[in-house]
C-alpha cells in the first residue's frame, strides 16, 4: 500500500466521521486542524480508521499519536 | 512535615542544595532520599507498603520486557510466514503480557480496595443484611496510595504499551512512585516524563530558582490566605446546617467551591514551583477552570492529570476492548453507525465517571457528586449541543459575546459547588439536608453581614476573603489571556518590582492564617 493511498482513503473516513466532504488531512494535520476532533470524537475515529484498513492500532498509538503522519505510520506498519 | 510549614521550606532548601551538589545522573539518589524523609515523616509504617508496590511493579514490567524481546526475536526468526500466522504466532506473547499487566494492576487496585473501600462496603453490607463480615478496621491506609497506586498502573503499562523500556534498578521505580512533590496530592506524573527530566536536569540557575519561588508564593497565598480562611465559613455550615440559615448555607457553598479550588490550585502551584526549582516541568492540573464554556471544557481544565490519567489508562482502553466493540457490531445494524458509535461513547463515559466518584471515595455522595452527576453534565451537554446551538442563534449572542462568555463561566461555577456539596457532606444523606435546608431557608433578608460574620469569620476577615477571591481572579484572567505575571514582574524596572514585591510580602503576611489558626492540612491530601 502507498502512502498516497492511505491518505486518500483517510480523507474519506475524516469526511464521514466529521460529516464534512471538505476535510482534506495532510502529514501535519492534527486535532487542533479538525473542528469537533476532541478525545471523544478520537476514539470514534479510530475505530472507522481501523475498520477501513482492517487493522488495530496498538494502545500506544491511540494515546501518543501527534498528527494524521504518524496515523499514516502505523497503518503502513500494520500492513506490513 | 505539612507543606505550609517553614521546617518544610528549610528541608526543601537542604534538599536543592544536595541535588545541586551532585552530578545529574546522580541526582535521582538525593530525591530518593528526599521522598523516603518525607514519607516517613507522615506515615512510618506504610513506606513498607509502597515499598512492596514498586517492587512488584518493577518485576512485573521486566517480565513484559523480556517477553517483548522474545517476541521480537521470534518476528525476525519469522518473517517469511504469512501475516495472519505471524499474528496468531506473535498473539501468544502478547496473552502473556497481558497477564503480567493483569497481575500488576489488580494487586495495586485489589490492596486500594482493601484499605479504601473494602471497610465501609462491608459495614454497609453488615447492617443492610444483617452479616459479621470482617470490616478491617485496623487495616492502616499508607500515606499516598490513591496516587502512587496509579503511578505504578501507569509504569507497567507504558512498558506493555513500549512508551517506556522496563527499568533495571527497582529503586528508580520506587523513586518515581514515591516521589515527594507528587505522592500525597498529585499531579499524576508519568514514568517517562519523570525521571528522565531528573536524569538530565541542568545546572542550577537563579531565574530558576526565583520563578518557581514565585510560583510557590503564590501557592501559599491561595492556600493560606484564601482556603484556609473559607475553610473557616464552610466548617461551620457544614458542621450543623440547622443553625445556618439558607443565605449562610449558600454562602458557605460558594465559599467551600472557593477554598476546595485554592487549597488544591495552590498545593499544585506549590509542587510545581519547587519542580521548577528543581529544574523539572511537572505537570499542570489547572487551567483557570471557572472560566470554561461547558461542563466537557470544565473538566479539561480541573485536576488536568487524573483526567489524562483515566482518558489514557481507562476511557480508550475500555472503548477499544472486545466487549465494547462487539457492543458496537450489534448495535450498528439497529442504529446505523453514528448512533453505535454514540452508544458505546456515552456507555464508556459512565464507566469512566463512576471511576472518577469511587476514585475520591467509597462513600455514594463521591460517586454520585463528582461522578455520575459529572457524567449527567456532560452527557445531557452532549446530548443538547444541537439545541443549545440553535437556541444561541435564537438570541444572537454572538451580538454580546462577553456577556454570554460570563454567563457561561457562571453557569459552569454554579453547577460545580452545587455538586461539590456532596464532596464536602460525610455522606450522601447529610448533602441532602443541606441542600433542602439552604433551598427551602433561603431568604435575600438573611444574606447581610451580620449572618456572614457569624459564621466564625469577622468583618475583616470577610473583607480579606473577598480581597484574596478577587486577587486569584484577576491573577487567573491574567492567564487566560496568555499574560506571564512572572514574567511581567520580571521585566519591570527595579523600583516598580521591589514595590510589588513588597506588597505581596505584606499581603502574605496580613492576610494568611498561619498554624496557629489555620487548618495546616490540604484537602485532596484525604485521598
Amino acid at each position: 500500500m502507498e502512502r498516497s493511498e492511505v491518505f486518500e482513503r483517510l480523507n474519506q473516513v475524516f469526511r464521514e466521521v466529521f460529516d464534512d466532504d471538505a476535510i482534506t488531512v495532510t502529514e501535519e494535520t492534527t486535532a487542533a486542524d479538525v473542528a469537533g476532533w476532541d478525545s471523544l470524537m478520537h476514539i470514534t475515529l479510530i475505530a472507522e480508521v481501523e475498520e477501513e484498513f482492517d487493522m488495530k492500532f496498538p494502545m500506544k498509538s491511540v494515546v501518543s499519536m501527534k498528527n494524521v503522519g504518524d496515523m499514516v505510520d502505523v497503518i503502513l506498519e500494520a500492513d506490513e | 512535615m505539612s507543606f505550609t510549614t517553614i521546617t518544610f521550606l528549610a528541608w526543601l532548601a537542604l534538599v536543592v542544595l544536595l541535588y545541586y551538589r551532585v552530578p545529574p545522573a546522580r541526582r535521582w539518589w538525593v530525591i530518593l532520599a528526599a521522598n523516603i524523609w518525607f514519607y516517613l515523616s507522615l506515615d512510618t509504617k506504610g513506606i513498607l507498603a509502597l515499598a512492596a508496590a514498586s517492587a512488584l511493579s518493577w518485576y512485573a514490567a521486566l517480565r513484559i520486557g523480556r517477553l517483548q524481546t522474545m517476541a521480537a526475536d521470534w518476528k525476525r526468526a519469522h518473517k517469511a510466514l504469512p501475516k495472519e500466522e505471524r499474528r496468531t504466532g506473535l498473539a501468544v506473547y502478547e496473552k502473556r503480557e497481558k497477564r503480567w499487566v493483569a497481575l500488576a494492576t489488580l494487586a495495586a487496585l485489589g490492596v486500594l480496595f482493601l484499605v479504601k473501600y473494602y471497610g465501609e462496603m462491608a459495614q454497609s453490607l453488615n447492617r443492610a443484611a444483617g452479616l459479621s463480615l470482617w470490616r478491617a478496621e485496623n487495616l492502616l491506609i499508607p500515606l499516598g496510595i490513591s496516587y502512587y497506586s496509579f503511578f505504578l498502573i501507569s509504569y507497567v503499562i507504558d512498558v506493555y504499551r513500549t512508551v517506556i523500556e522496563p527499568e533495571k534498578n527497582v529503586l528508580r521505580v520506587f523513586c518515581f512512585a514515591g516521589f515527594f512533590l507528587s505522592i500525597t496530592q498529585g499531579p499524576f506524573g508519568r514514568y517517562g516524563e519523570l525521571m528522565p527530566q531528573i536524569d538530565e536536569s541542568p545546572a542550577f540557575s537563579w531565574q530558576r530558582f526565583w520563578r518557581g519561588a514565585k510560583r510557590m508564593a503564590w501557592g501559599y497565598f491561595m492556600k493560606m490566605a484564601v482556603a484556609d480562611r473559607a475553610a473557616i465559613i464552610t466548617a461551620y455550615a457544614f458542621q450543623d446546617p440547622m443553625r445556618c440559615t439558607g443565605a449562610q448555607l449558600a454562602f458557605a457553598m460558594a465559599c467551600f467551591g472557593v477554598q476546595l479550588y485554592t487549597d488544591f490550585c495552590g498545593y499544585s502551584h506549590i509542587m510545581l514551583g519547587a519542580g521548577e526549582i528543581l529544574g523539572l516541568k511537572l505537570p499542570e492540573n489547572f487551567r483557570q477552570p471557572f472560566f470554561s464554556h461547558n461542563m466537557s471544557e470544565f473538566w479539561n481544565r480541573w485536576h488536568i492529570t487524573l483526567g489524562a490519567w483515566l482518558k489514557d489508562y481507562v476511557f480508550y482502553p475500555v472503548l477499544q476492548s472486545a466487549p465494547m466493540k462487539a457492543l458496537g457490531t450489534a448495535l450498528k445494524p439497529k442504529l446505523g453507525k453514528k448512533n453505535a458509535a454514540q452508544v458505546q461513547t456515552y456507555l464508556a463515559l459512565l464507566i469512566l465517571w463512576f471511576s472518577i466518584g469511587l476514585w475520591h471515595g467509597a462513600g455514594f455522595n463521591y460517586v454520585f457528586g463528582v461522578g455520575l452527576l459529572q457524567f449527567c453534565y456532560i452527557a445531557s451537554g452532549m446530548l443538547c449541543a444541537p439545541l443549545l446551538k440553535k437556541a444561541n442563534e435564537v438570541l444572537h449572542t454572538e451580538k454580546f459575546p462577553l456577556v454570554w462568555r460570563i454567563w457561561q463561566g457562571i453557569r459552569c461555577t454554579l453547577l460545580m459547588i452545587f455538586a461539590w456539596v456532596f464532596f464536602q457532606a460525610d455522606s450522601f444523606g447529610e448533602a441532602l439536608v443541606f441542600l433542602r435546608r439552604m433551598l427551602t431557608g433561603f431568604t435575600l433578608r438573611d444574606l447581610n453581614l451580620g449572618s456572614l460574620t457569624a459564621m466564625g469569620v469577622n468583618r475583616m476577615g470577610l473583607l480579606m476573603l473577598f480581597y484574596g477571591v478577587l486577587l486569584v481572579f484577576l491573577v487567573d484572567l491574567a492567564h487566560e489571556k496568555g499574560l506571564s505575571l512572572r514574567d511581567s514582574l520580571q521585566k519591570l524596572p527595579l523600583l516598580p518590582k521591589v514595590c510589588c514585591y513588597q506588597l505581596a510580602m505584606w499581603s502574605m503576611v496580613m492576610l494568611g492564617i498561619f498554624l496557629s489558626s489555620g487548618t495546616g492540612t490540604f484537602l485532596y491530601a484525604r485521598f
